[in-house]
């Protein structure tokens, strides 16, 4: 794969910070009309940001420089030109219509990880972060930059800035570590982020707990996961569809049969058996709040003795129900 | 079934009120045939809903009518007379604009406005209201106005922007179509919000009025290269507190 970013910072950058987008527009575009090679270098340098090769982008067309670019460059100012000017990538940019080569898999990364900084310059800088993240997740599955799309949401949600299109890629990675990178945030002093995250975490003790818990549900939450990780699933819901929709959800079928699920498409690890179906076929009768007495006491009976919990399964529904009631205490 | 006052309805008793021809009986013929039970305080609270379900409706078709553009959030536009457009791409009232005023500028001057499918659903919901209440009680019923997605919504449509699963739909209802597989670069096609206009009969802002398989064809042209899943309808409907909203006009004095 190639470098997706530097540490160090570019010298086009440096102008920018010290001296603003329009110095650095002007002195580029000298640059380039008297040098188009060494225009070409200050831009193919490898600590360069993609805020600055996007801010350049009328320039490097008014100069012709796309030739002399490295691929990286070539390739995200190419994908800039699909989403905005709604221009298709073409083989002369090396590039391939699919959008699922390597190539641009490690330029929207590069765009992504290094545009993350600068996210909030324009409404279509923003869009190109957008869609670069959804691309990593939905197409690339690139798991790597989930904690800098969680940062980003939170950032804009302080600042009133859309954040539909970047939670919708967040959750369309179906990644339960996702889940613990928004809990940190139910710890946090500002109430927007307290409040996100409460709201992307429904379904949870968090509600029980009720709000103004929230911003201390942090430890009982990571408690909740931990009990519930093996058990959860991500549904199809999204703010685009519904006011209050459940992103992810707990499979109390499985968690009474202890079986560990997809997270993705909620399938077991391993495949029910006879005997499995026919315990979850007296399950499903019972009401919710019996489910729930019954998953719960079953994970943790199944957890510290497993032989008393092929016990327990055998008997009736009935009988595992009065007995989880009394040793929980009628908890659900 | 229909109850009014927890007596069962007999529907042959409404035929020359709603004529078997009319958009009110399917409505009327699908409750009452319903294994839910559709229960109204009086006759005329049952004649409200049917109001508001064909108000929805034709403000929905003349929201289509409009010259009002689709657009995604970040290309929201509105006109500033009336409405503040926020940093996420909705619109919010103006101080001292009147809301059944500003409601009403969007489809008289609709070419100032362009936005996005949840937007235009809200905007219908409350024209809906606006065209079957009082235009003062309507002041009063949402002196502030937030359009845009289903995160802003007032306590009114509050199960509109919920959606409940449900095993009958009716003319007026708001249904989703779900595109799971859709095209990274496109998440304005995940999904359509609609209205349902009759049977088999959807409007969504910025494609028209279509049949169930046009709006899944449409939406399957917006996938990912190499999908597999199809775009489909969610048994789950929207409605707004219809009682409510009856109750609120029945104790009304301008």
């Amino acid at each position: 794969m190639q470098e997706t970013g530097s540490n160090t910072t570019g010298y086009l950058d440096r102008i920018r910070i010290r001296s603003g987008n329009e110095a650095m527009k002007a002195g580029f575009l000298k640059t380039g009309q008297s040098s188009r090679e060494k225009a070409a270098a200050q831009m193919n340098q490898g600590g360069l940001r993609f805020a600055t090769l996007f801010i350049l982008w009328p320039e490097i067309d008014a100069l012709s420089l796309d030739a002399d670019l490295i691929p990286r460059n070539r390739t995200a100012l190419a994908f800039c030109r699909r989403i905005l000017r709604g221009a298709e990538l073409s083989s002369d940019t090396g590039e391939s219509s699919s959008g699922r080569d390597e190539p641009i898999h490690s330029a929207l990364k590069w765009m992504f990880l290094t545009g993350a900084q600068d996210d909030g310059l324009s409404n279509e800088f923003d869009q190109m972060m957008d869609v670069a993240a959804s691309h990593l997740i939905r197409t690339f599955h690139d798991a790597d930059i989930l904690p800098e799309l969680v940062r980003m949401i939170f950032r804009r949600n302080r600042k009133g800035y859309y954040i539909h299109d970047l939670v919708w890629a967040l959750f369309s990675s179906r990644d339960p570590r996702i889940l613990s990178l928004i809990a940190r945030y139910l710890r946090s002093q500002g109430s927007k982020d307290a409040a996100l995250a409460a709201k992307l975490l429904k379904n949870t003790p968090l509600e029980e707990a009720g709000a103004a818990a929230q911003n201390r549900g942090y430890a009982p939450y990571l408690s909740w996961l931990s009990e519930n990780q093996p058990y959860l699933y991500f549904t199809q819901d999204g703010f685009h569809q519904s006011s209050d929709p459940t992103l992810c959800s707990v499979d109390l079928g499985a968690k009474y049969l202890c079986r560990k699920i997809s997270p993705q498409d909620r399938q077991p690890s391993d495949s029910f058996s006879q005997s499995d179906y026919s315990h979850l076929d007296a399950f499903r009768q019972r009401e919710e709040a019996e489910m729930a007495l019954l998953a719960k006491y079953s994970h943790r009976l199944h957890r510290t003795n497993a032989a008393h919990w092929n016990k327990w399964m055998e008997y009736p529904i009935e009988q595992q129900i009065q007995i989880a009631r009394k040793r929980l205490g009628g908890a659900s | 079934m229909i109850q009014i006052s927890g007596k069962p309805l007999d529907l042959q008793t409404l035929e020359s009120e709603y004529p078997r021809s009319g958009p009110e009986w399917p409505i009327l013929e699908a409750m009452s045939s319903s294994r839910e039970n559709y229960g109204y305080a009086s006759l005329d609270q049952l004649r409200f809903e049917l109001k508001m379900r064909m108000a929805t409706v034709k403000a929905a078709r003349e929201l289509d009518q409009s010259d009002m553009d689709f657009a995604i959030f970040r290309k929201s536009r509105c006109n500033p007379a009336y409405w503040s457009r926020t940093d996420n791409g909705g619109f919010v009232l103006k101080n001292g604009v009147r809301p059944s005023e500003a409601i009403r500028d969007i489809y008289l001057n609709g070419s100032q406005y362009a936005t996005e499918c949840a937007t235009a659903m809200l905007i219908v919901f409350y024209k809906a209201v606006l065209d079957v209440v009082p235009d003062a009680l309507f002041d009063r019923m949402f002196p502030e106005i937030e359009l845009m997605d289903w995160r802003h919504v007032d306590p009114l449509f509050r199960n509109v922007g919920l959606m409940r699963s449900s095993g009958d739909f009716f003319a007026g209802d708001r249904r989703y179509f779900m595109n799971p597989d859709v095209n990274p670069e496109t998440p304005e096609w995940q999904g359509e919000n609609v209205i349902v206009l009759g049977p088999d009969s959807y409007n969504r802002h910025g494609i028209g009025i279509h049949k169930g398989a046009t709006m899944i064809r449409e939406l399957n042209k917006n996938r990912v290269g190499g999908a597999e899943q199809s775009a489909y309808l969610l048994d789950r409907a929207g409605r707004p507190d219809y009682t409510k909203i009856w109750e609120m006009l029945q104790t009304y004095h301008p």
